[in-house]
């Protein structure tokens, strides 16, 4: 595969999977300067997981999988904006959302935000209509693992909506 | 009151799959991904290429200088073969490092393995360097102590011995042992069914 037909591949994905990645950027970093960071390292790597893609899944199980398993590992750097002192140039952020403001939407990413890395990732891969076997796959943890944390999960933050 | 019921959290969710919501600044991306990949251009091969030259070349000129001397000083001759092996070992285990990176990974949990074999990859290396070094720090202090050299050339070379040695130790426990916690915690999230 030559350079130039990754590269369309890469912006064909990102063109018409944007608000697949803004998902998961928003649930996993919480500030402007973050989510710009981390929507790069995201980027960088299914850039990179171009020439891997087999068709053997989706194209959405496949970003689905770079990119959480991008922001689990991101959350582990300590590098992050909220964190250190360092001039950064915030002139041009990289992705921005034109939604109209949700105080419901707005409540779900506090609680997703709350969760470990995993269930955080279990939690948007269900909110996206994916199956126990195709997180199972995503995860690499067996179907009833993902059974029993799926099913915590939906009870935690039922019980979370009631009582706010 | 925001009481809902799981099939709501999904409907509002959804909401947020129409595309043209979002709008990607492509240059800034561009150039961002450009600086940082150039940034980062792989500090493990460069940590590699800089011990196995340092220790190739190093050990080759204290080999050929002992040989064209002829100096029968058999301490700096053991230290120039020790060298030369760690470097041929240093290239064994990149090639067997990169083999391993070019595995498909085909779940997060599989990426988690291949990245906690990388990061005890790089504390081996780590702590093989720390031993390696105390070794040519006794080797050249040997050296040095039965060579002519004034005292404050010796405290000088032991100063910069010690600070090299103090600053190994600290980014093997700070950075590589601190990782490889980061990276087990995340593991033991992901295959534990009752951890909530």
């Amino acid at each position: 595969m030559t350079e130039s037909e990754i590269n369309h591949i890469f912006q064909t994905w990102l063109k018409q999977h944007k608000a697949l990645l803004f998902k998961i950027v928003r649930s996993y970093a919480f500030n402007e300067e973050d989510r710009d960071d981390l929507f790069q390292e995201i980027a960088i790597q299914v850039w990179r997981s171009v020439t891997s893609f087999k068709q053997q899944s989706a194209v959405t199980t496949w970003l689905y999988r770079v990119a959480l398993n991008t922001a689990i590992k991101w959350t582990t750097k300590e590098r992050k904006h909220q964190d250190r002192h360092e001039s950064i140039d915030i002139s041009q952020h990289i992705i921005e959302s034109h939604q109209p403001p949700d105080d419901r939407l707005a409540w779900l990413y506090e609680e997703i935000a709350k969760l470990n890395e995993v269930d955080r990732s279990l939690t948007l891969l269900l909110l996206d209509g994916f199956s126990y076997k195709e997180m199972s796959k995503i995860l690499g943890i067996s179907e009833s693992n993902v059974g029993v944390k799926i099913n915590r999960i939906k009870k935690h933050l039922t019980t979370k909506s009631e009582k706010s | 009151m925001i009481a809902m019921e799981f099939k709501e959290m999904k409907k509002i969710w959804d909401t947020q799959n129409d595309e043209a919501l979002y709008v990607i600044n492509e240059d800034a991306l561009h150039r961002r991904i450009k600086a940082k990949k150039m940034g980062t251009k792989r500090t493990t091969t460069f940590a590699e290429i800089i011990l196995i030259a340092s220790n190739l070349i190093g050990g080759g000129v204290v080999i050929i200088s002992h040989l064209l001397k002829n100096s029968g000083n058999v301490a700096s001759l053991t230290m120039g073969v020790l060298m030369m092996m760690v470097g041929v070992y240093i290239l064994f285990i990149r090639s067997q490092r990169i083999r391993r990176d070019q595995q498909t990974d085909v779940s997060i949990l599989g990426d988690l393995e291949n990245a906690i074999e990388n990061i005890n990859y790089r504390i081996k290396l780590s702590q093989s360097m720390i031993w390696f070094c105390l070794i040519v720090i006794g080797f050249s202090m040997y050296t040095v102590l039965n060579s002519e050299r004034s005292v404050f050339n010796i405290i000088l070379i032991s100063a910069f011995f010690i600070v090299g040695f103090i600053m190994s130790r600290w980014e093997h426990k700070h950075f590589n042992l601190g990782k490889r916690k980061q990276l087990l915690d995340l593991k033991e999230k992901l295959i534990n069914e009752f951890e909530m």
